[in-house]
């Protein structure tokens, strides 16, 4: 127990982290959304824009929490000095890294098309970003940037976390009652 | 007046004995006479099937033997019109009774405004009818889940499929909603607003419908453009057959079948049947259209002649199942389209603003219960009468905001003289005035298609379907006095359909 203990971030770190997750992911599907918007302007009402709203931001928490926990994870089974230490700074390059792969998958995956072979490397990538988030982790300057950076994003919490919560209460009233 | 049939009498005679000593149960086994003694209505809708490339129609390939079949006991419509050019405008045309400018459903994931949400076929029949739905195509479920209130059964789209990832199904309670968040926007097939979840989603329909077995489909399982759905013809056909048995007397039903749409998946039996060297008429670029050339048209065509030969393969093994049944003796059955499919002029498919026949002209059948004599009727008529027509079958009032009229031979008289319209505005806001946008107008042997937001001026063209039916010869200099009468009350019409938009 003690020994998990020491492997746990702290609450600041695990925000940072976090808010890793939520600039890459929110962006994503803000970008499409708004992307998507003045289509939906045309024929929906705005109350009806609200609601896929809602089930967007909804999902986006869900999404957001499911990768955050990734590092942590990590974290917890992994010795202290691996990744405790420094665990901002490798945790926002494993995340940085890990989603801008997920992004290439997402482009090379065809609807109705066979699977690319392509995604035969995937534990070989996967581990290779581990390494890279590792060593960049590592690397004093890089390690001071990303702490800086990752310290910034924290102020999209506190937009992304009301509205994603809001969201939720609006899909939960909507389904339950 | 439906016949009664020796069931019926007996319920009746027997409900008139006691009626003197226990009136109200006398009056409640009437009724359930009278409803029992209602005829059932089904509606099997096909997606993008255009009446012109069918052989019943005089198409040169034999794409539909069955339907053929079908219509020697059938009132054959021979100049029926869609409302608009895809599912949305098309379909609500039908389930409201009402033009697309009316109803604003007009853009592709659209749907009826909502002071007219209560204007539906479904609400129309009553609650007499036990209604059902089966919206296969996900854009008309849109519509049919916006009138779910008056629907008892809806079968979801995935209904009959072999693989599906459509998400809504997970939100009975907010279906609606889901669907337009989840399968038409989030997880839709491109463009996904997820990154996890949507690369997962991929993933996993990439992974799974290529394990599928394509037996029987050379070219592929038939499929959703849109959205992560597979299945087989016969699957959905027999399914469709299945669940019209266990509707309970009398019943609505309206099962909108994707196929034929796009992408064309004939089956084995039927792929590659016509490659005979058939060529359609010449027929010259339209400045409008997206240029593609004659080859790819030509090859697209036969493709989708196929896939109609093979729905109307499964289709007449399901039409059999319905005479056996006895269901056909009891039933009206409604085959129809909400639109066509175009393969010239440089255009392929349904999403263009040109309104020629190949988009908009759809087949209509209608076999009345126990009908054994094949009719066949040549006025115009429109998507839109299909509601004031069964209204009239059920004994309903014909409801007021209908735009339509009772068919002919089905509670209305051949009118040659009334002005039916189909709509394309998919590219305008639905709560504006319309300022782009195609209307074609179908009046007696005339027929009148408007360009407006195109072209710096508005574009009309006018044809004579009788003695012109592929439309090439522009008659608005020669006719002038009747294409000026149609042009002015088809912008009278635009007009007072845009009225309430208007500052």
């Amino acid at each position: 127990m003690q020994r998990l203990r020491e492997r746990l971030p702290s609450a600041a770190q695990l925000a940072q982290t976090y808010a890793v997750a939520v600039f890459f992911l929110y962006a994503w599907s803000l970008l499409r959304f708004f992307w998507r918007l003045p289509s939906f302007l045309k024929y929906a009402p705005l109350g009806e824009i609200g609601v896929i709203f809602a089930y967007l931001m909804s999902l986006d928490l869900i999404e957001s929490l499911l990768v955050a926990s990734a590092p942590l994870l990590l974290s917890l089974a992994l010795p202290a000095r691996w990744w405790r230490k420094n665990f901002v700074a490798k945790s926002a390059a494993l995340l940085a890294l890990g989603l801008w792969y997920l992004n290439y998958i997402y482009e090379i995956i065809a609807p109705a098309a066979p699977l690319p072979a392509a995604l035969n490397w995937v534990p070989l990538v996967l581990l290779g970003i581990f390494a890279a988030a590792f060593g960049l982790g590592e690397i004093k300057p890089i390690e001071k940037i990303l702490e800086d950076l990752t310290d910034r994003l924290t102020v999209f919490l506190y937009l992304s976390i009301p509205v994603s919560v809001v969201s939720i209460l609006v899909v939960l009233f909507r389904n339950l009652f | 007046m439906a016949k009664l049939n020796r069931r019926d009498f007996l319920k009746i005679a027997g409900a008139a004995a006691p009626a003197v000593l226990f009136p109200q149960a006398a009056a409640w086994a009437s009724k359930r006479a009278a409803q029992n003694s209602r005829p059932n209505i089904i509606i099997l809708l096909f997606d993008a099937m255009s009446a012109r490339n069918l052989s019943l129609y005089g198409y040169p390939r034999p794409t539909a033997p069955n339907m053929e079949r079908f219509a020697q006991r059938a009132t054959v419509y021979h100049s029926h019109y869609a409302g608009g050019n895809f599912t949305v405008p098309g379909v609500a045309s039908l389930l409201t009774g009402a033009y697309p400018w009316t109803t604003r459903a007009i853009n592709h994931s659209g749907e009826v405004k909502p002071s007219m949400a209560q204007q539906n076929i479904f609400r129309a029949l009553g609650g007499d009818y036990h209604r059902a739905a089966f919206p296969q195509s996900v854009w008309s479920s849109f519509l049919v889940y916006q009138f779910e209130d008056e629907i008892e059964t809806i079968l979801p789209s995935e209904s009959f499929s072999k693989l599906d990832y459509l998400f809504s199904e997970y939100f009975p309670k907010d279906r609606n909603m889901a669907n337009r968040a989840l399968d038409d926007f989030i997880f839709r097939k491109t463009e996904k607003a997820s990154l996890l979840f949507g690369t997962a989603q991929s993933f996993l329909s990439a992974k799974n419908s290529s394990r599928l077995s394509n037996e029987g489909y050379p070219r592929g399982l038939p499929e959703n453009t849109n959205y992560p759905l597979y299945f087989r013809l016969e699957d959905v056909l027999s399914g469709v057959g299945n669940s019209i048995a266990q509707l309970p007397a009398p019943f609505f039903a309206y099962y909108h079948l994707f196929p034929p749409h796009a992408p064309y998946r004939p089956s084995a039996k039927f792929n590659r049947n016509f490659r005979e060297g058939w060529k359609p008429t010449p027929k010259p670029e339209h400045r409008f259209s997206e240029h593609s050339p004659q080859n790819k048209l030509d090859d697209a065509r036969q493709t989708y002649d196929e896939y109609i030969a093979s729905i109307d393969f499964e289709l007449g093994k399901l039409l059999d199942s319905l005479a056996q049944q006895g269901i056909l003796d009891n039933s009206y059955v409604i085959l129809t389209a909400d639109h066509g499919e175009m393969f010239e002029r440089g255009e392929k498919a349904h999403s263009t603003p040109l309104l020629f026949d190949p988009v908009i002209h759809i087949p209509l059948l209608i076999s009345a219960p126990g009908q054994t004599q094949r009719q066949d009727v040549y006025s115009p008529t429109n998507a839109v009468d299909l509601l004031p027509t069964l209204t009239g079958l059920a004994g309903r009032p014909l409801p007021d905001w209908a735009e339509g009229q009772p068919l002919p031979l089905l509670g209305g008289a051949e009118d040659y003289q009334r002005s039916a319209f189909t709509v394309e505005a998919k590219l305008n806001n639905a709560f504006a005035p319309l300022t782009k946008i195609t209307v074609a107008m179908r009046q007696g042997m005339y027929k009148l298609i408007y360009y407006a937001g195109y072209s710096s001026e508005p574009l009309f063209e006018f044809f004579d379907m009788e003695k012109d039916n592929e439309e090439l010869n522009d008659l608005a200099a020669q006719q002038p006095a009747v294409f000026k009468q149609m042009k002015a009350e088809l912008l009278d019409r635009l007009a007072n359909a845009d009225r309430e938009y208007t500052k």
